[in-house]
């Protein structure tokens, strides 16, 4: 193995610079998806005991998880397809639920409406917000007041249709709120 | 090291016993053998272990989500071991601890790992996890190719074929892939792969080359494996052909390829085994038995006595022991499936080993009348 000589302080410096700046790009986007989304609260509904809490985080799942084929004629179930959510607040208990299935971004939104990026999985979709990490220990806490009470999780989406999880709430009191930073 | 050392030491007296060598050979042989080094020394292996640790000990820091401390602490915390780390590496480097060196930048690397799964904590990102390997060998590579760090290009070659294997389980195994839109092969393994050997044949790693081709050799394997499961030809077929193309080459062109680069034997090896996977799925994954067992099992055993005996032609033990685990797995396999019925496979047995006992007959009186004869081919 030959060495090509020392290595220069400089190199060493952009290496460090940009590892810190991948991380600090990851932490930048979620913080402005969070702080500029649009927020919308989402019913979690009763998850099976035996797959909620697995080791540090909790799995939700979603009413709007489980939608019917039937919506989403036109999109392919094949595992991985990208398809494009629109939810719409109904005026009588204010819940957000599915309007429409497609597998391009649909040009018109209404007020009420938000368009959320998903993935297929058979009649699932996902929205990468299906995990919620829980200090070491506090999991099953979480998981017992989801089957007693209502349980909901409040969501940032942005242009995109990028969700993130702000907070839980349970029976409309927020449980977790975490600051941006 | 030691061991190269004491190994030298006796040789050395034996040759200067002979008069090989005069005293002051021996001297100044000794001297350069400790001027190079070389070797590895046991404080560079024991430092290697440290930075695994002390990757582990930042991966349950983040796993244990210690709420107690705030986000901003918890990145800052993240950050500044990622700089100590870089930061020690380069003083270890300007006091020509090279190897010291690679390995606090190792610990640099596991701390960024640690950071890509702690960001995702914190903000409950839950998007595609091959992704998240994916950005770890990223940066792995990046920072590999820029400081020339051996063990660094070492992990990204690892996370990238942790997040090759990850892509083609999650699309599919676990979400039930659809077969009939036919391949899966993980085409975009292929550039990572060809960016850390950029980086090895920058710093001419030996040792990497080798690791290089373990990546590539379980590739292709798994490759035959990912084209859909009704389909074994189209699958195991090319393994099979990629294998016998890499023995060809090495044994019809192995004196060309030698002078460009001493490789030819290594080539034999890694052909070798990529030819034989291939070969062990098309004769025991595919539902078939009978006479197709008998031919197919009678080639396989031909190509693997022929490979042994190239082998020892060309003196080359580790296509030899392979050739005899590939030997050992296919009997078994064989006794296993059964040709036909028990009684068939113990005739097949038998014939097989009278053939061989019959080539181990001609190959002692080969080998016999070249003892008589010592210097003439050999």
């Amino acid at each position: 193995m030959i060495r090509i000589g020392q290595r220069a302080w400089t190199d060493y410096a952009i290496a460090a610079v940009l590892l810190t700046g991948i991380l600090l790009t990851m932490v930048y986007e979620r913080v402005q998806l969070l702080r500029t989304g649009r927020e919308i609260v989402l019913p979690i509904r009763p998850v099976d005991p035996r797959d909620l809490f697995k080791g540090d985080f909790v799995r939700l799942g979603y009413d709007i998880s489980e939608t019917k084929l039937a919506l989403k004629a036109d999109v392919s179930t094949r595992a991985g397809t990208r398809a494009f959510v629109t939810l719409q607040q109904s005026t009588a208990d204010d819940v957000w639920s599915v309007a429409a299935v497609t597998p391009q971004r649909p040009a018109n939104v209404a007020a009420n409406q938000v368009v959320l990026a998903a993935k297929v999985y058979y009649s699932r979709l996902t929205y990468g917000i299906e995990r919620y990490y829980v200090p070491e220990g506090t999991g099953p806490k979480l998981e017992n007041q989801a089957r007693t009470g209502k349980l909901s999780a409040i969501v940032a989406v942005n242009a995109k249709g990028e969700a993130a999880i702000k907070g839980l709430m349970l029976d409309g009191k927020k449980i977790y709120d975490e600051p941006l930073l | 090291m030691q061991r190269y050392r004491s190994r030298l030491e006796q040789d050395l007296a034996r040759w200067q016993a002979a008069g090989f060598v005069t005293s002051a050979n021996v001297q100044a042989i000794k001297a350069d053998a400790d001027a190079r080094g070389g070797g590895v020394g046991l404080a560079p292996v024991l430092a290697t272990l440290a930075a695994v640790l002390i990757g582990f000990a930042a991966m349950s820091f983040v796993a244990a989500n210690w709420q107690a401390m705030g986000k901003l602490s918890r990145l800052t915390v993240i950050f500044g071991s990622l700089w100590a780390l870089v930061g020690g590496s380069y003083a270890l480097s300007a006091r020509n601890l090279p190897r010291l060196a690679d390995a606090a930048l190792l610990a640099a690397v596991a701390v960024f790992g640690a950071g890509i799964m702690l960001v995702a904590q914190m903000y409950h990102m839950d998007g595609n996890p091959p992704d998240a390997v994916w950005l770890w060998g990223i940066g792995a590579l990046a920072v590999g190719l820029l400081l020339r760090a051996n063990s660094v290009l070492a992990a990204a070659l690892v996370l990238f074929v942790v997040w090759s294997w990850m892509e083609a389980m999650t699309g599919n195994l676990m979400f039930g892939f659809d077969r009939s839109t036919g391949s899966r092969i993980h085409w975009g393994f292929l550039p990572y792969w060809a960016a850390v050997a950029v980086g090895v044949a920058v710093t001419r790693w030996r040792f990497g080359l080798h690791l290089l081709a373990i990546a590539l050799t379980q590739w292709v394997i798994a490759s035959g494996y990912m084209v859909g499961r009704g389909d074994l030809l189209s699958g195991h077929g090319p393994v099979l052909i990629v294998g016998l193309l890499l023995m060809a080459a090495s044994i019809l062109a192995g004196e060309t390829i030698d002078r460009w680069r001493q490789i030819s034997g290594t080539m034999l090896n890694y052909g070798m085994v990529i030819a034989f996977a291939g070969a062990i799925a098309l004769q025991f994954v595919v539902d078939k038995s009978g006479s197709y067992t008998l031919i197919t099992g009678l080639l396989a055993l031909a190509g693997i006595l022929g490979t042994l005996a190239w082998a020892w032609r060309t003196d080359n033990r580790p296509a030899m022991w392979i050739a005899y685990i590939c030997f050992a797995v296919e009997i078994f396999s064989l006794y296993l499936k059964k040709v036909g019925t028990l009684l068939g496979t113990s005739g097949f047995f038998l014939g097989t080993g009278l053939m061989v006992a019959a080539f181990a007959y001609v190959a002692y009186r080969l080998h016999d009348s070249r003892a008589i004869k010592p210097g003439v081919a050999a």
